[in-house]
């Protein structure tokens, strides 16, 4: 989450009748910003981590875990105790963090939730990727050290219990609150920033309904045929949205969630890459893009819902459907009337758009039915930005702002970037491009890749940061290719919420992902036309049907490598990367490990977070084989959790499927 | 005549042979693949020719024998395959925004005299190839040593094809290179403890970078890491082959046929092509990596060839036979015959002289018979090149 802004939010109503200045103001932002920022060159590769949290409190004596709604008290603690830190002191007696800056942390929009950023940003020094891990370390017990002795940070994506009708929040407030108008949680469990409760109270406004969230239930033995959940109140007169169960929003065989909470509570693991310059952002931007739903696959980790097992493995859909605010209309579910379009996916959802000026990227692999505002597209071309990044903001700003202050609608300062970041940050794609901070020059531009799950343990977290900041070198080193057409990523995201999908599922995925080969010549042209953004270059054979160019593949395949096909994987990219460079042993032996556990998780090996979570309630001793994960279990799986994260499965101890692969 | 062989920019090729193999295959193979698809390509550009495949046909030799001079490139008795190009730059950024490393493969069976000018001339290539005028690091692979993890002790053969005294002298060279600004900092490859410890006393600069090909390098001896702590000396991993350069591979490569790029003559007499034997000088690797981004922007090889009249050749032979009748195979051994071709079936066999066992194994990729000693064939790498091997016949 961004800065927080304080003033008066409008009311959605209110809000609406500003939407269309905002975008508006949000544009000629954007425009000043880029004519200012799209020559700046030369920055360096920084990179950051974001690790987010759920804070949960244990209750030994009745064996219940619950969360807790400390946020603002730890968050004021360890503000403190970062104002006073000073950089020679040594505050940690092992000397680990020498050099290190403390790290920072965040409210989200959980009130149960932290999260925790390095207090630099990471380099490409291979002595920085060995910071990352006991950074990671660090900041929790940072985090853990301003909570109260029953508190603890844990890194699952959800917690099992949310939502529940027992109290699962300490302190306790009972559900059915104005602005979120759930009947399972109260609106104390957001963020009391004005900015959370408008956020969701908004979205809820302009969808004329509340959210709606149906997770399909995993379905064991003993539950019912047909399942329906039993936690749904249909009784309820509070508010004029308590209709919604009555009027058919929970669907048989699914868990029901109705509320920003149940999405926006959960814990992500996301990277932010600077660029060297627009066009190497804009490169990564499309090229991490189809390694979006790969790696949700591979890092799933969220199994249970309210209480129950589902049989889904990620947290995504839930979060698209969470803060989705599209009306009926603009859902299709009654024809336009009011609404100027037809939109297909949630605020919160796989990219829709490629922006590198890039003669690979095909027209066949842009999205033929994006929906586009005309008007904003025309005013950034004519304020000469080229089409293809003109197309992608015109996108997002299809949507609405949902928090509007209208303190800042006075007067348009195009040297700030309040208004564009407004729709911006709230488009929740699972790639971000962001231009340069208008207020500060030393920030270039940057990617965000932001599919993957939280893992258990900072192993794992940094594993999988530094793998992606692997892959990033790669792809610029070798001036790798995967496009695929975009509606395929889209498909391939959907399809990574499958149980179990990283080992039985298979993805689209481009086949050959190397430039062809355009070797030195005497006098001809070599050098790519920027401008041509979807030329094929003029010298090369003509291409193949765009279908030729990938097939269905599995993560292992993708990840290891096909053994026949022609994929080369992108562990051995990554290998042969670093063979390239010049790596010492100790950072080598480092790298190895982490991506020898991204290689056992593609392959089986080793689990995922989700498939030990899930095996972990299926074998308690008080598990019904009925779906119902129980305050006991719960209890025993955050202890269980927690143990992980001290351990990490060594010796056999709980945990080693997902990180040793055996025993012993 | 010397012929240099260049795989040009391996980063921007689409070269998959760079990626392809599998950890434990051999680097030899990728370098080989490399040149081989950058001579194509070449051939390709300067023919007008996209067919990716080669020209099999009968005529099809004819037309290379012509095609080779439209991309090679001759200048003062060294023919460049393919031409470099030296019109175009080799970075894109101004030379402090680079790590440039260089590995230089000093290689077995050449003579040591020949080592100071053959690093100059390998240093002075790259930095044309690179339009630079200085590296930053000099790694240096002598042949013969082999580390080995386990032990923490390299192994060097009998006869001492590299011996301690050689390796000094070369690195007096590399230290002049140095005090000319041309070098930043040099480095060993595949050094342990106990060498590294005879060796820095004889140096006026000491090495910085101590180089060493690991399987896992999770393993490395404690000694050498407690070692090179105290000298200050980094440990940098490597995935080279220590045989970087089979024989035989070259002359396929440069031969007539389906995967040859058409420069040597087919047989003795035979105008296809340049005659004579090849022999291979050195091999030398560049990399260069924009510092603070980590990417690897230019990365290629370059390899030093000798041309010898095939009356000549003294040190280094292959002996081609055919495997269906021993009796003449052995024949053809004591007369000390040159290539002939054999049926390409993959052959391993033993065979017996009367003073010494040895090994004929079978090069696939040449279709050609290499003789060795079968007590040096563990280490197949060192005996191949052996320069006795074929003279005690």
């Amino acid at each position: 989450m961004g800065l927080l802004a304080l003033g008066t939010a409008l009311e959605w109503p209110e809000a609406k009748k500003k939407a269309h200045q905002v975008r508006q103001w949000g544009i000629e932002q954007l425009l000043a910003n880029w004519r200012r920022m799209k020559g700046k060159e030369r920055d360096a590769l920084l990179w950051g981590d974001e690790v987010e949290y759920l804070v949960v409190a244990l209750d030994d004596a009745s064996k219940k875990a619950r969360l807790s709604l400390a946020q603002a008290e730890i968050l004021k603690s360890l503000a403190l105790d970062e104002a006073n830190w000073k950089p020679d002191e040594s505050q940690h007696g092992d000397g680990d963090h020498d050099g290190e800056h403390p790290p920072h942390f965040h409210p989200e929009f959980g009130r149960f939730m932290l999260e925790a950023t390095p207090g630099r940003p990471w380099g490409i020094g291979f002595k920085d990727l060995l910071k990352v891990e006991s950074n990671m370390k660090w900041r929790r017990e940072v985090a853990k050290a301003h909570m109260a002795p029953n508190e603890s940070p844990i890194t699952l994506t959800t917690f099992p219990r949310l939502g529940t009708k027992d109290d699962y929040i300490q302190p306790y407030y009972p559900p059915s609150g104005p602005a979120l108008r759930s009947q399972f949680v109260p609106d104390e469990i957001a963020n009391p920033h004005i900015r959370f409760p408008t956020l969701a109270g908004n979205i809820r406004s302009r969808r004329g309904r509340k959210v709606e969230l149906n997770v399909p239930i995993y379905k064991d033995k003993n539950t019912p045929v047909p399942f329906k959940d039993p936690t749904v109140n249909y009784d309820l007169h509070n508010w004029p949205e308590d209709d919604d169960v009555r009027n058919g929003a929970a669907k048989d065989d699914h868990v029901y969630m109705d509320a920003m909470a149940f999405g926006m509570g959960s814990c992500c693991l996301q990277i932010t890459f600077q660029a060297k310059n627009m066009t190497e952002g804009r490169k990564l931007y499309d090229q991490l893009s189809p390694l979006g739903p790969i790696l949700l696959a591979l890092t799933a980790a969220t199994p249970i819902y309210k209480g129950f097992l589902v049989d889904t493995d990620v947290r995504w859909n839930q979060i698209s459907a969470a803060v989705d605010d599209r009306t009926p209309e603009e859902l299709g579910e009654v024809p336009l009337k009011n609404d100027r379009w037809r939109i297909p996916k949630s605020r919160y959802a796989s990219n829709s758009t490629y922006i590198s000026q890039d003669p690979r990227l095909r027209p066949e692999y842009l999205d033929p039915d994006l929906v586009v505002d005309e008007d904003i597209k025309k005013r950034l071309i004519d304020g000469g930005m080229d089409d293809l990044l003109a197309t992608h903001f015109a996108h997002l700003f299809i949507r609405d702002p949902l928090v509007i202050f209208s303190e800042d609608l006075e007067e348009l300062d195009v040297n700030k970037g309040d208004h564009f970041e407004n729709l911006q940050s709230t488009n929740w794609q699972h790639m971000r491009f962001k231009p340069p901070p208008s207020e500060k020059d030393d920030i270039g531009w940057r990617v965000e890749f932001r599919s993957m799950e939280i893992q258990i343990t900072d192993f794992e977290n940094a594993a999988f940061s530094i793998f992606m900041v692997l892959i990033t070198r790669a792809i610029l080193s070798f001036d790798l290719n995967f496009y695929i057409p975009i509606q395929r990523t889209t498909e391939n995201m959907e399809t990574a919420h499958v149980r179990n999908a990283v080992l039985d599922s298979k993805f689209y995925f481009r086949k050959d992902p190397f430039p062809k080969r355009v070797p030195r010549t005497h006098g001809s042209t070599v050098s790519a036309n920027p401008s041509s953004a979807v030329n094929t270059p003029p010298s090369s054979p003509p291409l193949g049907p765009v279908e030729s160019e990938y097939e269905l593949m599995t993560i292992a395949e993708i990840i290891n490598g096909c053994p026949e096909g022609s994929f080369p994987g992108l562990i051995p990219l990554v290998e042969s990367y670093l063979n390239s460079v010049n790596v010492d042993v100790e950072t080598r032996c480092f790298l190895a490990s982490y991506l020898d556990l991204i290689r056992k998780r593609a392959d089986g090996t080793l689990w995922t977070g989700a498939k030990w979570i899930r095996e972990f309630v299926t074998h308690h001793p008080s598990y019904k084989q009925d779906s119902v994960v129980s305050e006991e279990i719960c209890y025993d799986l955050v202890k269980a959790v927690e143990e992980v994260t001290v351990n990490e499965g060594r010796n056999g101890r709980i945990g080693w499927e997902l990180l040793r692969g055996k025993k012993n | 005549m010397k012929l240099i062989l260049s795989t040009s920019n391996l980063m921007q090729g689409g070269r998959p042979s760079v990626i392809r193999q599998p950890l434990s295959q051999k680097s030899n193979i990728e370098l080989i693949t490399s040149l081989r698809a950058n001579f194509l390509a070449s051939q390709q550009l300067a023919t007008g020719h996209q067919s990716n495949g080669s020209n099999g046909d009968a005529n099809g030799s004819q037309n290379t024998v012509q095609d080779y001079k439209a991309w090679t490139a001759e200048r003062d008795g060294t023919l460049y395959i393919p031409a470099l190009d030296s019109a175009q730059s080799g970075l894109s950024e101004e030379r402090s925004q680079y790590d440039i490393t260089v590995k230089l493969f000093y290689l077995p069976g050449v003579p040591v005299s020949r080592r100071c000018a053959h690093t100059r001339e390998a240093i002075d290539l790259v930095l044309k190839e690179l339009h630079v005028t200085s590296i930053d690091l000099l790694i240096v692979s002598f042949p013969g040593i082999l580390f080995d993890a386990d032990d923490d002790s390299e192994e060097e053969e009998a006869g001492k094809p590299d011996d301690f005294d050689s390796i000094v002298q070369t690195w007096s060279t590399l230290e002049s290179l140095h005090a000319e600004g041309m070098i930043s900092q040099l480095g060993v490859a595949e050094f342990g403890s106990e060498r590294l410890a005879r060796f820095l006393p004889h140096t006026k600069v000491k090495p910085s970078v101590d180089q060493i090909n690991l399987k896992d390098c999770c393993v490395v001896p404690k000694s050498l890491i407690l070692y090179a702590k105290q000298e200050q000396i980094q440990l940098l991993t490597h995935n080279d082959c220590n045989d970087i350069l089979p024989v035989g591979t070259t002359r396929e490569l440069l031969g007539p046929g389906d995967k040859g790029a058409g420069i040597l003559a087919s047989a003795p007499n035979s105008p296809d092509g340049i005659q004579g034997d090849v022999e291979p000088q050195w091999v030398v690797k560049y990399t260069a990596v924009v510092k603070d981004r980590g990417v690897v922007e230019n990365k290629g090889t370059l390899l030093l060839q000798m041309l010898a009249h095939a009356s000549k050749a003294g040190h280094e032979r292959e002996i081609s036979l055919d495997m269906h009748n021993p009796a003449s195979s052995r024949e053809d051994l004591r007369r000390n015959s040159t290539s002939i071709y054999i049926p390409s079936v993959p052959v391993l066999a033993l065979y017996h002289d009367s003073s010494e066992a040895f090994h004929y194994s079978f090069v696939h990729e040449t279709g050609t018979l290499i003789a060795y000693p079968a007590r040096l064939t563990q280490h197949a790498a060192l005996a191949a090149s052996h320069p006795y091997i074929l003279q005690s016949l």
